[in-house]
């Protein structure tokens, strides 16, 4: 065999083992008699079709002409709304507020407005529309919608919503909707997606293939130089996913989850970035929140590809307590953190921490599905999840 | 070694079981047996697309298939290597590649950390990744599955003498690519 040959198999051994399964969830079982299926499905389309056009032949002819512009966009009201209002609802219990059917992708919220993405159909992996809410999750509007948004962001102090798509977008909006273009990638950059947003000392980052600041939310500075080996352009091919941001202290923290040098943790004053290491032993990031006394840093376990585990630092990163307890046996996806608490999105529910005993609990009987994001706002924890997106009142 | 090899045996008995248990009507048996192919496939589908997100809809296109026509399958000890056809095929004729994954969502597919590649590897990938897919597809049947020609030709439905002209001239399109040609 030549040297070729033997650097093939090599590089087609290296590649088949670079990708494996989480887990493996059919949520839709569309079942083998798909066909009949399908034709009631067309069947009870071209009906209501039918039915909706001639309910706006009727009410067109009942209002008189309509004034020339854009179509509104479209609403979604969901099924079963919670109370309009800014304070959080009775229940003790999660409260689905999304739109039927659909998985969430992510969530950002200043209440009543909240900003998220759903799936197309059942799924989450290729598309994810943004829609808005101004009222509590009541009704939706969906908002770019030939845009696949990843990362959404509220910033009250300006008023402003923010969304990043996965073709390196960073979108601009008011609460009315109303949406400019800010920032694009530039061209030929790998892989570009806009993967969250964070608030820290008045200024908004974004995490695209490296890290991007901003004061007024318009003009964006890219503060990547100095992280790792990334000036590279060898490295700026590999996979890079910043699976957590979030300022602590004077600095911004970010958890890189990568086939790169850059994997780890990092901190940055703005200026420069120094490497914070990763617990001893552990696997690779997978999230990562703050709040003013500690820094939660969820891993792939180790050595074990079905669970996760968490770890949290009291020093900033210099050393590391195992906190696991309680979540043996989950995956954690995502984390929040604020002054009701940290919480931990896993493969079922949500939990809390208990910063005491380092033990994690979980927070409500329902529990959601695989959680991708988590937000504290007001005293609510919004949940975006495969089963939908939900609103847990933190406010007892 | 030994212990991979009873692995992949029990799997194939499991699979075969599961596949008999579906064509049956047994919902649950036909959710474990996709789960059970979604793990088996994801190594071929990832050696196929270079480890890229490819490889999750390349699956995820693949097990809707399986999971459409699964009463058309014969014999059910088959499974492996049926949903392994139908993958390959897919793969080469990216016009088949719809997405289907509204039929069947998996929740795929984290990755595995490896070591920084080194330049030689990186110029090999992008060389490998500048291939035809059909191309591509027999470089992997070949040295990475281990199938002889008359196996990969057995697979592709070509005959033996296509399949080596076709495997020599990518080997030369390569040696090209990376500047080794003598």
């Amino acid at each position: 065999m030549s040297g070729l040959e033997q650097r093939l198999r090599e590089l087609f051994a290296e590649q088949a083992g670079a990708r494996e399964l989480r887990h493996v969830t059919f949520r839709k079982r569309a079942g083998f008699g798909w066909v009949p299926s399908a034709l009631v499905a067309a069947g009870t389309f071209f009906v209501l079709l039918l039915l909706a056009s001639g309910v706006v032949a009727l009410r067109s002819w009942l209002e008189g002409p309509r004034p020339v512009g854009a179509p509104p966009p479209t609403v979604i009201v969901t099924p079963s709304p919670p109370a309009a209002s800014t304070q959080p609802p009775a229940s003790q219990d999660f409260e689905k507020i999304g739109i039927a059917d659909r998985p969430a992708c992510a969530v950002a919220a200043a209440p009543p407005l909240i900003l998220a993405t759903f799936g197309i159909g059942a799924d989450v992996s290729f598309r994810c529309v943004l829609h808005l809410s101004r009222d509590d999750g009541r009704t939706w509007r969906a908002q770019l919608e030939t845009e696949n948004v990843r990362a959404v962001a509220v910033d009250v102090r300006t008023k402003s919503i923010f969304a990043g798509t996965t073709n390196g977008r960073i979108w601009r909006g008011d609460f009315e909707g109303r949406w400019r273009l800010v920032y694009e990638t530039p061209p030929g950059t790998f892989q570009p997606v806009v993967e969250r947003f964070a608030f820290h000392n008045e200024q908004i980052f974004a995490a695209v293939r490296g890290v991007l600041v901003s004061k007024d939310g318009e003009t964006w500075r890219d503060i990547t130089a100095g992280l790792g080996t990334f000036d590279s352009d060898i490295s700026r091919r590999g996979r890079f996913s910043i699976v957590g941001m979030t300022g602590f202290a004077k600095d911004l923290l970010i958890a890189i989850n990568a086939n790169l040098p850059e994997v780890g943790l990092w901190a940055t004053d703005g200026l420069t970035w120094r490497r914070l290491g990763l617990p001893p032993g552990s696997g690779l990031p997978a999230a990562l929140a703050t709040n003013a006394r500690v820094v939660v840093l969820a891993v792939d376990r180790a050595g074990d590809r079905q669970a996760s585990a968490a770890w949290v630092s009291r020093d900033a990163g210099s050393s590391w307590l195992r906190a696991t307890r309680g979540a043996e046996n989950v995956e954690l996806f995502a984390l929040d953190a604020s002054p009701a608490g940290i919480f931990a999105g896993a493969s079922e529910g949500v939990l809390t921490l208990d910063e005491q005993d380092l033990s994690w609990k979980p927070i409500a009987t329902h529990k959601p599905k695989f959680v991708r994001g988590l937000r504290t706002s007001t005293g609510r924890l919004y949940v975006a999840a495969w089963d939908g997106l939900w609103l847990y009142p933190l406010s007892r | 070694m030994e212990a991979l090899l009873a692995t992949r045996l029990i799997s194939a008995q499991h699979g075969r079981a599961l596949a008999a248990a579906a064509q049956a009507g047994d919902e649950q048996a036909r959710n474990q047996l996709l789960a059970l192919l979604a793990r088996e496939l994801l190594p071929l589908a990832s050696a196929l697309t270079g480890g890229s997100d490819e490889a999750d809809e390349l699956l995820q296109d693949t097990l809707s298939r399986v999971f459409e026509r699964l009463r058309q399958l014969q014999e059910p000890q088959a499974i492996f290597s049926w949903a392994k056809r139908i993958l390959l095929h897919r793969f080469i004729d990216s016009r088949r590649l719809v997405r289907r994954r509204a039929e069947v969502p998996l929740e795929l597919a984290s990755f595995r950390i490896a070591a920084p590649p080194r330049e030689d590897v990186i110029a090999l990938r992008e060389a490998v990744t500048g291939l035809a897919r059909s191309e591509r597809a027999l470089l992997v049947m070949h040295y990475w599955l281990g199938l002889t020609l008359a196996e990969c030709a057995q697979e592709l439905n070509l005959p033996v003498g296509t399949v080596k002209s076709r495997l020599n001239a990518a080997l030369t399109k390569l040696r090209r690519k990376l500047g080794e040609v003598e």
